[in-house]
């Protein structure tokens, strides 16, 4: 890659936010790199950020560090907001590295960029692999993305669609608070990360469920399923009000936002987690990334 | 799926059910209507399952009409009950929140009142025959004139009318949600620029001259905290002579009664409040029979021609040994007041032949058989959902077992064995689901509070079990009281019996207390908890005393709460004997 202007990322703990990170600096030399972190994991960031500031200065890219807010989205979407500054951004080529970024987060920033006209690529760093035990724990209150929010139609039913994790009781609490007149439950197929046992067996209970539709799809295919999880859209379009949430493989994320923009009509759910494990992966496993 | 599987006991809120199945569930019997139907403001608080918007949706004009088209009546045109949900993607829209408090209190009330509207029109839209010898092109200019919107010339006039309501959706949903960070709506309506002139231009027509519009607004607590306000300032609107609104809520963190300009709205005074988990009504509808009514017409709508009892039989050898334990009871009766009256005797069999059906059993015995209607009621805990719930499993269980060649014969029972394997397992369920997964699912509670509401129950139901086996005056007491709550963790308590309550494993009634008739809150466990525990889930007419740091050692230490086997429970009253009970 090459005249890459502005690199986006947000900084973790984990082996592949720096592994993925470093290649990337490595392989597109952006002129700068705009690196957000969480003020509510700063200690646990420090010493990645430490190192990230170190290489930026190594290979004279600008380093721009901006702290979010967990707990207050507003202040997270005002910072994204003002520090990204679209305007100087126009026709230029940008790489989102959305590796340990969270949907909410990803989301905010694709649809920021989007009013641009830069050209948007994007890419993912899969680790080796995930924390058997748990990832994330202590969920908040699922809410919508600012300005994702969609075009509701009055008096509408709701279709909640769901691209499933290894949490099923996550998948519950979206349910729970949406109280949709219907969901769709997209099944991640294959068996990376232990998938089968993981999370395909947990969502069995919902078949035989009128207000369920279970459907698979695969994340890691070129288009993130956009096409199959379309395909499951297409008959609610023109009466339901649509509300869709990512818990499961993150490039699915990339295809609902897509999704989002194609239909304006549907939302963005964002379901947080108040506490991720400090070992929430291990290693570096590759990459994968596309233009928006 | 073959057409057959047709589960009666769907359990899904009233607002997924069409319109016919909405009456053909609906136990007019167990009705809110005298109050819905009054011109009062009225605030229906329950948590989920308990029917508030069953009750709302019942009663909302279209279902009305259709009713009494059902039975050759006329609908009442005096009063035009609304439903308007606020679960919508509507109410979760949140870029009021980068505005200033001002311009959000305004873009807040704008959905609100579009949201209303839009209900109001569709509603009217359906009441048949409305606008004969009406002249709807004059209508729709008077229309256009008041609320200052442009109508669709081309449409019918509620068509029209919905069309403009939606387009100013529209418009505002993509002003809001515009790549800006201030972007504002500067044409919203508002209560008096958009309801007030709705409601007097639609008394222009002939039929609703006189109407009176019921405003009917479920899960307020899905609003912002600017449309509560807003909402309690409407219900502090002095003349219910045009209007009125009915508000369903959660029972547990109930919006703040707190108006737009700062004042409160009062029970009593500004509206009335009803517990949708209390017996408001008579006799006749207390819970037990409102149950059987329930199943008895879920039965009836599929053709299966049993009683809730026959659908749901108890188990013979079960019923063998409860008898045998009622005998022994007679007997020990007897022994104690050989010159007894009839209901010292019945009294004592009451209280203990249930007792002494779980202390004869061997300690090496196999869980008790939980089956029939009863027990399923009782494990209902006085929730239809928490009722109807266990029914689909049921149902689907023995469907499933079904060899493919008897698929589609009628069930005509559910087995006693299944009926047991199925309470058992949702217990072992709910039981695994506060160990591991409570946070998962309620909102504001961490993992260490899952742990204290977990060891809370484990000792609650130790506690249960120490008094169904030893307890010597009330061994069947499955509700508590708190008592001496002036302690210093008492703020910490509060909060894991509030998590409690809003995951539905804990419920709240009031009662009168041994104080000469004071009135105190008690709590009751969900039931659905016992059997896992091996504990009869039939609980009886009293109320266990436990002090406050009692309960909080249980919940943060894991301590035992302590028994004392000849301690005094309290006792209600006659009515509240279905709070107690169920």
């Amino acid at each position: 890659m090459a005249n890459i202007e502005l690199l986006v990322t947000v900084a973790s703990w984990e082996e592949r936010f720096i592994l993925g990170l470093k290649h990337l600096l490595d392989e597109s030399s952006p002129r700068q790199l705009l690196m957000y972190y969480f003020e509510d994991y700063a200690d646990r960031t420090i010493d990645n950020r430490t190192y990230i500031n170190e290489l930026c200065q190594e290979k004279g890219v600008i380093l721009e560090s901006h702290s979010l807010s967990f707990k207050e989205p507003k202040q997270a979407w005002t910072t994204i907001y003002d520090t990204l500054k679209v305007d100087r951004l126009v026709e230029k080529e940008i790489i989102i590295d959305f590796t340990t970024m969270p949907r909410e987060i990803l989301w905010t920033i694709l649809n920021l960029l989007d009013g641009s006209s830069a050209v948007i690529n994007y890419v993912y760093s899969k680790p080796e692999k995930y924390n058997g035990i748990w990832l994330s724990r202590d969920p908040g209150k699922p809410r919508f993305v600012y300005k994702l929010g969609g075009e509701a139609k009055l008096g509408a039913k709701t279709l909640l669609l769901v691209i499933t994790g290894y949490d099923a009781e996550r998948v519950e609490q979206l349910v729970r608070f949406f109280d949709p007149h219907h969901s769709l439950l997209g099944i991640q197929v294959g068996n990376q990360y232990n998938n089968l046992g993981m999370n395909m067996s947990k969502y069995k209970q919902y078949e035989r469920q009128s207000s369920f539709t279970l459907f698979e799809m695969d994340a890691y295919s070129a288009d993130h399923g956009f096409a199959v999880i379309e395909t499951q859209l297409g008959k609610y379009l023109n009466d339901y009000n649509i509300i869709m949430s990512s818990l499961g493989p993150k490039p699915s994320a990339i295809a609902l936002y897509r999704l989002k923009i194609k239909y304006p009509q549907t939302s963005l759910a964002y379901a947080p987690s108040n506490e991720y494990n400090s070992e929430y992966s291990l290693g570096f496993g590759g990459n994968c990334s596309g233009k928006l | 799926m073959p057409e057959i599987y047709n589960n009666p006991f769907e359990y899904d809120a009233a607002t997924k059910l069409p319109e016919e199945k909405i009456v053909d569930f609906y136990i007019e019997d167990f009705n809110y209507s005298r109050f819905i139907h009054s011109k009062r403001n009225i605030m229906l608080v329950g948590e989920r399952g308990t029917g508030k918007s069953m009750a709302l949706l019942f009663n909302s004009f279209p279902i009305a009409q259709l009713k009494a088209e059902k039975s050759g009546n006329t609908p009442d045109y005096d009063i035009i009950c609304v439903y308007i949900p606020c679960n919508t993607p509507l109410t979760h829209h949140r870029e009021y929140q980068l505005l200033e408090a001002d311009e959000a209190a305004v873009i807040s009330e704008h959905f609100l009142v579009l949201a209303i509207m839009f209900g109001v029109i569709d509603t009217v839209s359906k009441i048949k025959n409305l606008l004969n010898e009406v002249d709807e092109s004059k209508l729709k200019k008077q229309f256009a004139f008041v609320l200052d919107l442009e109508i669709p010339e081309e449409d019918s006039l509620f068509e029209g009318l919905k069309q403009t309501l939606q387009r100013e959706m529209t418009k505002t949903q993509k002003m809001l949600n515009s790549r800006v960070k201030d972007a504002f709506y500067d044409a919203a309506l508002s209560f008096s620029s958009g309801i007030l002139p709705l409601l007097s231009t639609l008394r222009a027509i002939p039929k609703l001259k006189y109407s009176h519009f019921a405003l009917m607004i479920d899960d307020a607590h899905d609003l912002n905290e600017f449309q509560i306000r807003v909402l309690n300032s409407w219900i502090a609107y002095r003349d219910n002579s045009l209007f009125s609104f009915k508000v369903a809520t959660a029972k547990v963190e109930q919006p703040r009664r707190i108006t737009a300009s700062g004042g409160t709205i009062l029970d009593g005074h500004d509206f009335t409040l009803i517990d949708m988990e209390k017996a408001y009504q008579s006799q006749s509808t207390d819970f037990a029979l409102l149950a059987r009514e329930v199943v008895q017409r879920r039965l009836n709508n599929i053709n299966i021609d049993r009683t809730p009892d026959e659908f749901f039989p108890i188990g013979s050898e079960f019923q063998k040994e409860l008898d045998a334990a009622e005998s022994k009871a007679r007997k020990k009766a007897e022994e104690k007041y050989p010159n007894g009256t009839k209901k010292q005797i019945t009294d004592y069999i009451y209280k203990y032949a249930r007792a002494e059906y779980f202390r004869s059993r061997s300690p090496k015995a196999n869980r008790p058989q939980y089956s029939g209607f009863d027990t399923l009621v009782h494990v209902s805990t006085g929730i239809i959902r928490n009722l109807l719930e266990p029914c689909w499993w049921m149902y689907d269980s023995v469907y499933s077992r079904q060899p493919e060649q008897s698929k589609q014969q009628k069930i005509m029972e559910i087995p006693p064995s299944i009926q047991s394997e199925i309470l058992l397992e949702r217990s072992e369920k709910k039981w695994d689901w506060i160990r591991e997964q409570l946070e998962c699912s309620i909102d504001g509670c961490s993992r260490e509070q899952r742990e204290q509401v977990f060891r809370l129950f484990d000792n609650l139901m130790i506690l249960f079990r120490e008094r169904l086996y030893n307890h010597e005056s009330e061994p069947r007491a499955i509700v508590f009281t708190i008592s001496e709550r002036e302690f210093g963790n008492n703020d910490k308590l509060e909060e894991i019996l509030k998590i409690a309550r809003k995951a539905q494993i804990l419920y709240t009634r009031t009662g009168s207390a041994k104080d000469h008739g004071k009135r105190e809150t008690y709590y009751v466990p969900n039931r659905i908890l016992l059997p896992d525990r091996g504990l009869d889930p039939n609980g009886q007419h009293a109320r266990v005393s436990i002090k406050a740091q009692h309960l909080w050692k249980a919940a943060s230490d894991n301590t035992q709460i302590p028994m004392d086997i000849r301690d005094e429970t309290e006792v209600g009253t006659i009515s509240d004997l279905q709070g107690v009970l169920l």
